[in-house]
């Protein structure tokens, strides 16, 4: 098959377990293929500089925290935010919607995703979770650690020690109380971030509705003004015509 | 997708039985899309609302004939380009009417004036570039690399084979990188940079 054809199958990742193997060997071994193919990934890099296009429909929903923030309990809440913003992005690509940091704030945007100096939202958003991830990591180990010395205690006072099961039942109330805290925010971020989304889209349609009836009056009245414009210099040129036929029929009429 | 979300085909279904709200709800939710392609096609606002309008009117007066409803994309996308097709060839006559205000940049807010400089530059160029890419070659780049659409879904809405859109795309990437070339050799000769 043309090597063109291959190079765009393999340049937009649509090429099978076997064709790529096949085909990354040939590139390993022709430097003319690997240069084309640079020159394709070159252009498609070019192209991608340029993602926001539809300027209507930006809406601001909050602010962003700058910088990296050192772990608190309220961290469990960004968490739930960073999980409402994926669950929204991944409806948004559904929606033609999607959630987009500009301007160092977060924004729903209709139609391409907006690339902030090449740092995506969806990046933002893995990295976040990756250091809550760390965060929660981190605090299991301590508790584990907690536990793990008070069981020793425990085997040193005989095995009975009620101060250790208060102390475990309250680490399960806490636990129990984090999850609940955790979906009810997620909860209630993404209902209101839906309906905000619904009332956007609704706003957006009437107005997109809207501009087009008045671009279609403009239009009209443009061609309107032209065409009266084209009777007026069709009466100036009759007039002239008579002017001119005058002209000539004076001198001749001597005659 | 929402679980409440209705799939665009049950949305064909419901406008082919004359519910208009399904039909606004299926404008309402792929008329961005469509004017991305036209505003990229085009890099003209008013053509790009010309388009989404006569495309939308079509899709309402044509939708008996879309047999399949699962393939209302791609059948979506050849209407937006048979649309471009020809608001390009009647634009051609009409410049005359064209107002120059409708490409006046977009003002962001809690932009400066230096960041919305570059902005706009850096797009502007993009958008040039891509109007120097010959019509067949750029609606695919547009399709493939804006619009997302898999290969076989732009054959289908460009009633192309997928090899003939691979093709088409290849060259139309390599265009873009010669205009490049050819912007960036202007570059130096006429600011020695």
């Amino acid at each position: 098959m043309d090597h063109k054809v291959k190079l765009i199958e393999y340049l937009y990742g649509e090429m099978d377990r076997e064709e790529l193997k096949t085909f990354e060997q040939l590139l390993s071994s022709n430097e003319q293929l690997r240069a084309e193919l640079a020159s394709l990934q070159a252009a498609r890099k070019f192209a991608a500089s340029d993602h926001d296009v539809v300027p209507t429909g930006l809406v601001q929903i909050m602010p962003t925290k700058n910088g990296a923030s050192a772990p608190s309990p309220w961290r469990s809440k960004w968490m739930a935010i960073a999980a409402s913003l994926l669950v929204l992005m991944v409806a948004g690509k559904l929606l033609d919607v999607r959630v987009v940091a500009e301007e160092g704030q977060f924004a729903i945007q209709y139609g391409e995703v907006s690339m902030t100096d090449g740092k995506d939202v969806r990046v933002i958003v893995q990295e976040e979770l990756e250091r809550e991830h760390k965060y929660l990591e981190t605090k299991l180990a301590s508790l584990t650690q907690q536990i793990e010395k008070q069981l020793g205690a425990r085997v040193e006072n005989g095995g009975n020690d009620k101060g250790l099961e208060d102390q475990l039942a309250a680490y399960s109330n806490q636990i129990s109380a984090l999850k609940t805290d955790l979906r009810n925010d997620q909860l209630a971020r993404y209902n209101t971030l839906l309906e905000q989304l619904h009332q956007d889209q609704r706003d957006h349609s009437t107005e997109l509705m809207q501009g087009m009836v008045r671009y279609v009056e403009a239009q009209r009245q443009q061609d309107l003004e032209l065409i009266n414009q084209g009777f007026e210099n069709l009466s100036m040129a009759v007039q002239l015509g008579e002017n001119y036929t005058q002209f000539v029929n004076q001198p001749l009429q001597k005659f | 997708m929402f679980a409440n979300e209705t799939p665009d085909e049950n949305l064909v279904r419901q406008v082919k039985a004359g519910n208009e709200e399904a039909f606004a709800r299926l404008m309402n939710r792929w008329h961005g899309r469509i004017y991305n392609y036209a505003f990229r096609y085009s890099n003209r606002k008013v053509f790009a609302q010309e388009v989404v309008q006569q495309t939308f009117i079509q899709v309402y007066q044509k939708i008996d004939q879309l047999e399949d409803v699962r393939r209302f994309l791609p059948w979506l996308y050849r209407i937006a380009a048979n649309c471009c097709h020809s608001e390009g060839r009647s634009n051609r006559n009409r410049n005359a009417l064209v107002s120059v205000v409708e490409e006046l940049p977009e003002v962001i807010a809690d932009s400066t004036p230096g960041d919305l400089y570059e902005k706009a530059e850096r797009k502007s160029v993009v958008r040039a570039v891509l109007q120097e890419i010959p019509e067949n070659q750029r609606e695919v780049i547009i399709l493939k690399e804006y619009e997302g659409l898999k290969f076989r879904e732009i054959a289908a809405a460009l009633g192309e084979s997928e090899n003939t859109v691979k093709s088409r795309l290849y060259y139309g990437l390599e265009a873009m990188r010669k205009q490049i070339i050819k912007r960036k050799l202007k570059e130096e000769l006429y600011h020695g940079s």
